[in-house]
């Protein structure tokens, strides 16, 4: 890039005079000399008359020039400039191979938005570009984990607040109530299929469209953001090349004893304090719930069954057992994930393709759970009349096989239960009911009713994916600046899942047995449900359909301007159905099923409780039909290459329901202007010889479609009585809008000589607009509140990214690091009422205005009273009066703590080459957010499964004067839950969760600079990878990991990983 | 070459922009629907979600149970359930009030139907009838839930100047309505259960209780002349009720162990309805620790009594707590129309006209189905006076934990039988006299902050 931007300068000085006599047009094409692809972008200038142009998005240009010699200099960011000699006119097609330039090897320059491929150097919008290398830095699976960690504006979400929370965002949250997930492009259309579908060995680059200039090209799916995925292609006039990538990482077991418990003996302690308060006497009363073997002894020593001594054995002995070490015994195994990857790729005059295979088997730590994928990728295009018209066909194909555990065992009910005795032959647990009562059971004509994890410790549940993607695209060149361009697509996706409960298992046998009629005269068993397996059969079939009719025209118009514009129209329609029935008395052999034997609108009485149920009749179906007409346009007009404006329009119409057709569309627009300041006369700045300056300014869009403009309902199940319902959704909204994003972007690039340093800041304000939100209504109108686009946001943020070559000697040392802030605010919201009970325990239902969309509120502390009491503030004064708190809404007795997603992140990478071993280590920071730690919660101690609960339990309070050192409460038996809730919901239980981790390392041995091996491959590579390693620094000093602050044996730390590939290229 | 193309374009534009239209009409989820067909109207009034629920403050503030302790009392859940155990003058702290907004659902719910009826004008004038006066009857029993509880209780004299509910006949969320008399309230619940009466089947569906039919209307209508005072209109709804409805359960043919005896189509439930689900801690079934039935109440029950064990489970020493009643699951009472309860209502009207032993043969139609086989002597009584005290008795013990107590209470302080009731808390001892305003629940304070309607003083 520097050198480039100096060549001109100089060029600039050097005027040249002879005319030619007789013009006539040329055209060229500039290829990479190494792999033979077309270069888009490149600069040819003719030296001699100083006349310039830039080669098109095929690497083509035409220049207009007269009989003679002519001098040449071409050049291309990140390739040597080259410097040829031509005579007009030309005995041979003018193709010119530029050389890479191994000092800039690593910058991109080409950024997609899935419409267009624009020269990074021409883009007045805010793109980040994650290119092959980075992509493959990281080993594993999913494509989209490739991003975390390593670029600017994209967080992931570690430790999400809501189910429905977006795995990532694009700087920060644009909605409140709306899709908040970023729309995903996979080469020219939206990708709504499984992520995992996508084999990433097939991706060539990604980019992230950030501000309005990049995104809104995209209307209203582009409100949260656009990653826009690239899929290898060949190149024409390239040799055939062949690789492999093949890989197998290695992940620990996970740490089940992250969380705190107690030990089996101390919660004995705890068990036999409860018993004798009598917290279990209704239950074991009613004779079927279950108790622990703890106190099923307790019982009957208090019943004089068995002898004090007895009882103290048989005590002693659980206190040896640790379920723990059963589960890491027989239900997990360390991970192993293994990857292997093919392509061909190569291209004629007339042609190029790419084909690529892949295979990925991962067996997960769980024993039971496996995973494996085939994908196969192959595209192929060629041109004809004379290069005129260029076409294209692709195929995606992607089939996955994943198996789990449905209703496996993961929930322990004490600390000391066991899944197998000394011997590992596999014992009953309690699930459900309890073990005396499943005994009883035996004795009659019920089928056996217990359950032992471990002779059903395999995988019951199979869910078949199966995707393919057609492409097909035309592209046709009418006159010289004008193309039509003709894209569709086609995506099917089925996914089907099939839970198969087999006779044996114990769920088919419970349910069998649930729903039984005992008849105790005679003994006989009458089952409304038959004996058999059941099974759950769901499948889902997702069909989209795109085409694309797009025109683009590109002129210059003497040498100093440029216009490039695209317009057109798009058709959309995603048509996606279900089915989900459920078997009863499942036959394997025969297929058959018994359904039609039983009555599900009966009302039956459970055999144990004698409550009442119906048998699950498990049937669903349904369908989601999104259609979309769309008009673009997006031009750019550049003066001297020193300007460009770019400008983009877009309006979306779709299926919403129930609004007037006027409504159906928005129009969203932006407007992008980039100024290359380095070539200006009056730019002496020697050392920084790139400094280019873009602002844009524009919106995208958002949209719910479960808001409706007239009175509408949700068809809902059977109620009791067995007829099915309908819930009204939304009260009519006659004045329904889409939502919108307003984006306001700054950007600034440089880079200093030799792109010793290079980087770029893009500040930026982004405005909700017409959000939805919430409005209260007087509850006179029997709808509580209203939704409508009563909402608005304001996030502010920056994103830097700097790229720094320390070293470039014999051993190479490049530093990357990325930055960004995001801080994000509701500015409006209608709702103000909720009370501060809501606002603490879920802030994303009750957004105050003026705090982020994710907040922490807490309590204000006021410490313990002298009888280990919480207390907090309530109008300036301490006090327990829990309900009171509670129910206050009176927002000063509450303290907005801070935001609970980062606020400020990045990554630093350094990168180190010495000879042929490469090694990069990722170091990644997240700051400026709090998490809520959990800590003696008397409730839940209380309750079953209390074992979990053993954090701060030696801190509480237990004697007055206590409350001098120590803020956890003392027990109280009964639990009062606003009790503890102030406690637990208290601003003293609210962390920093700022934290750097040494994310990962990759080691790369090239061995293609061996001669040998270098006769055979042009690539050839053995890497290790190791990843999540720990963490170098956290604000916390408890060790909690912020990511997992309530750790649970299903939800633990991430384990490190391990892994070991080799890449070839032939 | 250029013309061509430009030829061919346009026809595709307009090929393009003339079938948009259909294109984009097509309704984007299976499960969404703009309700207007006939089966889509009783699907809104089939929705368990929101109908079939009336009030749970009157439970909470009646007298049919106590709080075991005082720690028990500073554990409830509800600032609501603490308040309303004493009448505080602040019941609800702020927080969500379902017996206001549950039958204004209701109401929403029934007037959306009937805005769409109206505006089709269906062809199938009997099952557009039938839907008409099932939404009619949901309208009248959500606004008679809300008068008894947030109005005063009725009196002829006052009922013109006194303030009952705001009356919504539309669907129209923006429109505000204020407060009618009481007068006009119990009109247009009266009018709606005209409609409601005509337009309804006479049977009650049998599998499907949670459906109104001609008996509810009159149940209904029998319940609320009642509380009117209004004993001949009374009798006459509630003997035409039972020419419609009259099943009766034999008590001796069901489960004395079972924790759920009846289902929710139980042969006596003219029209099913529970308590809206709130308020747990003081009306939930099985052991609930913080509560009590009324120690009183329950002496009230012979050994021979088969309601002693069918409807209550003891939980401790002296301690009892409910079992379900006529519901089949959940965790909140039954609030509906019965027979036994129109039995009662007979039985009372016909007390207070003299008819002694006409009202003592009515109780004995189902007490003889409620004690044990043969050891039920019939109940007589030789006074007026006596056959009052007796159907009032049996009005407790019949119809407990239904809801019913708090509106009974209003009545029979309106005519002067001047009972106190009193809860001690912390050693403190709150009172509810007579004709208290606390009788009268406030109104939500949210309520009166978005619509300005007038407050209840209390």
């Amino acid at each position: 890039m520097a050198a480039l931007c100096l060549n001109f300068k100089a060029e600039a000085q050097s005027q040249n005079t002879p005319p030619p006599l007789k013009n006539q047009a040329i055209s060229g094409k500039v290829i990479s000399a190494t792999t033979g692809e077309a270069l888009p972008g490149a600069v040819i200038k003719v030296t001699t008359t100083n006349h310039t142009v830039i080669s098109n998005d095929k690497g083509e240009f035409i220049l207009t020039l007269g009989n003679g010699t002519y001098n040449l200099s071409i050049y291309y960011l990140s390739y040597k400039t080259k410097n040829i000699s031509i005579q007009i006119p030309l005995k041979e097609s003018l193709i010119i191979a530029l050389d890479t330039d191994d000092k800039n090897l690593k910058e991109v320059e080409i950024v997609s938005t899935g419409y267009q491929n624009i020269p990074k150097e021409r883009a007045t919008g805010s793109f980040t570009t994650i290119d092959n290398e980075l992509l493959n830095r990281r080993v594993g699976t999913n494509i989209l984990d490739r991003l975390d960690g390593v670029t600017s504006a994209l967080i992931f979400n570690k430790s999400k607040t809501q189910n429905t929370q977006s795995d990532l965002n694009i700087r920060g949250r644009s909605t409140i109530f709306g899709e908040d997930k970023p729309l995903i492009i996979l080469d020219n259309f939206p990708y709504e299929g499984e992520i995992t579908n996508i084999n990433p060995n097939d991706i060539k680059n990604i980019n992230i469209l950030k501000d309005a200039a990049a995104a809104s090209i995209w209307g209203t799916r582009a409100g949260n953001g656009v990653i826009v995925i690239t899929t290898y292609k060949g190149s024409y006039q390239s040799k055939l090349e062949t690789g492999i990538n093949t890989n197998l990482t290695i992940g620990a077991k996970p740490d089940l004893y992250q969380p705190s418990w107690f030990s089996s003996s101390q919660y004995i302690d705890i068990e036999q304090y409860l018993f004798n308060q009598g917290a279990y006497t209704s239950t074991i009363s009613n004779g079927y719930t279950p108790i622990s073997a703890a106190i099923v002894i307790m019982d009957a020593h208090a019943k004089n069954k068995i002898s004090r001594a007895d009882s103290l054995k048989q005590i002693d002995a659980l206190k040896n057992y640790d379920i723990r070490r059963d589960m890491l015994k027989y239900l997990y195994r360390p991970s192993t994930n293994q990857q292997y990857s093919f392509y061909v790729k190569g291209g004629s005059n007339q042609n190029k393709y790419f084909i690529s295979a892949g295979y990925d088997r991962n067996l997960a730590s769980r024993i039971t759970n496996s995973y494996n994928r085939y994908t196969l990728n192959a595209n192929n295009s060629f041109t004809l009349l004379n290069n005129k018209l260029e076409i294209n066909a692709g195929i995606i194909l992607s089939s996955s096989s994943s198996r789990t555990i449905n209703q496996g065992y993961s929930s322990p009910a004490s600390p000391y239960e066991r899944l197998a005795n000394e011997q590992g032959n596999a014992l009953a647990v309690q699930r459900g009911l309890r073990l005396s009562y499943v005994d009883m059971a035996a004795e009659t004509n019920l089928l056996d009713w217990y359950y032992k994890p471990l002779e059903e410790n395999k995988a019951n549940s199979h869910t078949k994916l199966t995707s393919y993607i057609l492409n097909a695209g035309l592209n046709y060149s009418i006159i010289k600046n004008l193309k039509l361009a003709l894209l569709y697509q086609h995506q099917t996706q089925l996914n089907v899942q099939n839970d198969n409960y087999n006779a044996d298992s114990h769920y088919a046998r419970d349910i069998v047995n649930r729903y039984s009629v005992i008849d105790h005269t005679t003994g006989s068993v009458q089952r409304p449900i038959p004996q058999g397996g059941i099974v759950n059969d769901s499948r889902s079939q997702y069909e989209s359909n795109f085409a694309r009719f797009q025109i683009n025209y590109d002129k210059s118009i003497g040498n100093h301007h440029n216009i490039s514009a695209i317009a057109g129209m798009e058709v959309r329609n995603n048509y996606t159905t279900y089915i989900n029935q459920r078997f009863y008395g499942f036959n394997e052999e025969t297929f058959t099923n018994a359904n039609s034997a039983i009555d599900f609108t009966k009302d039956y009485t459970i055999l144990y409780s004698g409550n009442t149920g119906r048998i699950d009749a498990g049937q669903g179906s349904g369908y989601m039909l999104d259609r979309y007409l769309s008009y673009f346009v997006n031009t750019s007009y550049e003066l001297h290459s020193k300007y460009i404006l770019s400008l983009s329009a877009r309006k979306d119409e779709s299926n919403l329901f129930g609004v007037k057709p006027n409504q159906r569309g928005i129009p969203l627009w932006s407007a992008g202007l980039l100024w290359n300041i380095n070539k200006e006369p009056f730019y002496k700045l020697s050392w920084l010889p790139h400094l280019k300056l873009r602002g844009s300014y524009g919106y995208t869009g958002n949209v719910s479609k479960n808001l409706t403009a007239l009175l509408t309902a949700s068809a809902g199940p059977n109620n009791r009585y067995g007829s099915a319902y309908y819930t009204i959704t939304n009260p009519p909204n006659p004045s329904l809008k889409w939502e919108r994003i307003k984006i306001i972007n700054a950007g600034l690039d440089f880079a200093t000589i030799n792109n010793r340093l290079s980087g770029s800041i893009d500040p930026y304000i982004k405005y909700g607009i017409d959000l939805f939100g919430e409005s209260p209504l007087a509850p006179q109108a029997g709808v509580a509140t209203f939704k409508g686009n009563t909402a608005n946001t304001l996030t502010k943020g920056l994103d830097l990214l700097l790229n720094s070559n320390n070293l470039n000697g014999p051993l190479k040392w490049t530093t990357n690091l990325t930055f960004s802030i995001n801080k994000d605010k509701v500015t409006s919201y209608n709702v103000a009422n909720g009370l501060n009970t809501s606002v603490i325990s879920s802030p994303y239902n009750s957004p105050l205005a003026g705090n982020p969309f994710f907040s922490i509120y807490a309590y204000k502390w006021a410490g313990l009273d002298n009888k280990g009491d919480p207390q907090v503030m309530l109008d300036g004064k301490p006090s327990k009066d829990y309900s009171l708190i509670f129910n206050s809404s009176e927002r000063s007795n509450i303290r907005y703590i801070g935001s609970s997603v980062p606020t400020k992140y990045g990554n630093i990478r350094n990168s180190f080459a010495y000879k042929s071993i490469e090694i990069s280590l990722n170091i990644v920071y997240r700051l400026g957010y709090f998490f809520r730690r959990a800590s003696l919660d008397n409730t839940t101690l209380y309750s079953t499964g209390g074992y979990k609960n053993a954090i701060d339990y030696d801190k509480r309070w237990r004697n007055p004067g206590d409350e001098k050192i120590t803020n956890v409460p003392a027990l109280l038996y009964p639990a009062i839950g606003q009790r503890d809730n102030t406690y637990m919901y208290s601003d003293i239980l609210v962390e920093k969760a700022d934290n750097i981790r040494l994310q990962d390392i990759r080691l790369n041995w090239n061995l293609n600079g061996i001669k040998n091996i270098s006769k055979y491959f042009s690539k050839l590579q053995v890497y290790g990878y190791i990843n999540n390693l720990g963490y170098l620094w956290k604000a916390n000093k408890l060790g909690l990991d912020p990511d997992v602050p309530r750790p649970d044996i299903s939800n633990v730390s991430t384990p490190r990983t391990i892994a070991i590939g080799i890449k070839a290229d032939l | 070459m250029n013309w061509k193309t430009v030829y061919c374009l346009t026809i595709a534009v307009s090929l393009f922009t003339s079938c948009k239209k259909s294109f984009l009409d097509k309704k984007p989820l299976s499960t969404i629907t703009a309700p207007n067909t006939i089966a889509e109207l009783n699907g809104l009034l089939e929705n368990q979600t929101i109908m079939n629920y009336t009030g749970g403050l009157p439970h909470i503030s009646a007298d049919e149970y106590n709080i075991v302790s005082d720690q028990q009392y500073y554990s409830l859940t509800t600032a609501t359930e603490r308040n309303g155990y004493i009448w505080d003058r602040n019941l609800y702290n702020g927080e969500t009030v379902l017996d206001w907004e549950v039958p204004f659902s209701q109401i929403f719910y029934a007037n959306s139907v009937l805005k769409v009826l109206e505006e089709k004008n269906f062809k199938d004038q009997k099952q557009s009838n039938r839907t008409k006066g099932w939404a009619s009857f949901i309208r009248a029993y959500a606004c008679y839930d809300l008068v008894k509880n947030f109005s005063p209780v009725y009196n002829s004299i006052t009922a013109a100047s006194d303030l009952g509910i705001p009356i919504k006949l539309s669907p129209d969320v923006d429109q505000v309505t204020q407060r009618s008399s009481l007068q006009s309230t119990f009109d247009h619940i009266f009018r709606d259960l005209e409609i409601a009466g005509r337009l309804l089947d006479a049977e009650v569906p049998e599998r499907n209780k949670n459906r109104p039919s001609k008996a509810a209307v009159l149940a209904l209508k029998a319940r609320i002349y009642l509380y009117m005072g209004n004993y001949s209109m009374a009798e006459i709804a509630a003997d035409s009720c039972l020419l419609y409805h009259n099943k009766l359960i034999d008590y001796n043919g069901i489960s004395t162990t079972a924790t759920t005896p009846f289902t929710w189509n139980t042969d006596e439930v003219i029209y099913q309805s529970t308590q809206v689900v709130n308020y747990y801690d003081l009306s939930g079934y099985g052991n609930v620790p913080k509560f009590q039935v009324n120690p009183n109440f329950i002496a009230l029950y012979s050994d021979n009594d088969l309601r002693k064990v069918i409807f209550f489970s003891k939980t401790g020493v002296n301690k009892y707590n409910m079992k379900r009643g006529y519901v089949g699951g959940g965790s909140y009472p039954f609030t509906g129309l019965a027979t036994d309860e129109v039995l009662i209502i007979k039985a009372e009207c016909l007390a207070r006209r003299g008819e002694t032993a006409l009202s003592m043969e009515t109780l004995n139609q189902y007490l003889i189905k409620r004690y044990k086989k043969n050891l039920f002597t019939k109940l007589t009584a030789s006074t007026t006076e006596e056959a009052i005290r007796l159907v009032l008795e049996e009005r407790v013990k019949e119809l407990i934990w239904r809801g019913l107590r708090w509106s009974d209470l209003k009545r029979f302080n309106r005519d002067g039988m001047n009972i106190t009731l009193i809860r001690v808390i912390n050693n403190i001892t709150y009172s509810l006299p007579p004709n208290d305003s606390r009788y009268v629940f406030p109104i939500p304070d949210q309520e009166i902050a978005l619509s300005g309607i007038t407050q209840n003083q209390r």
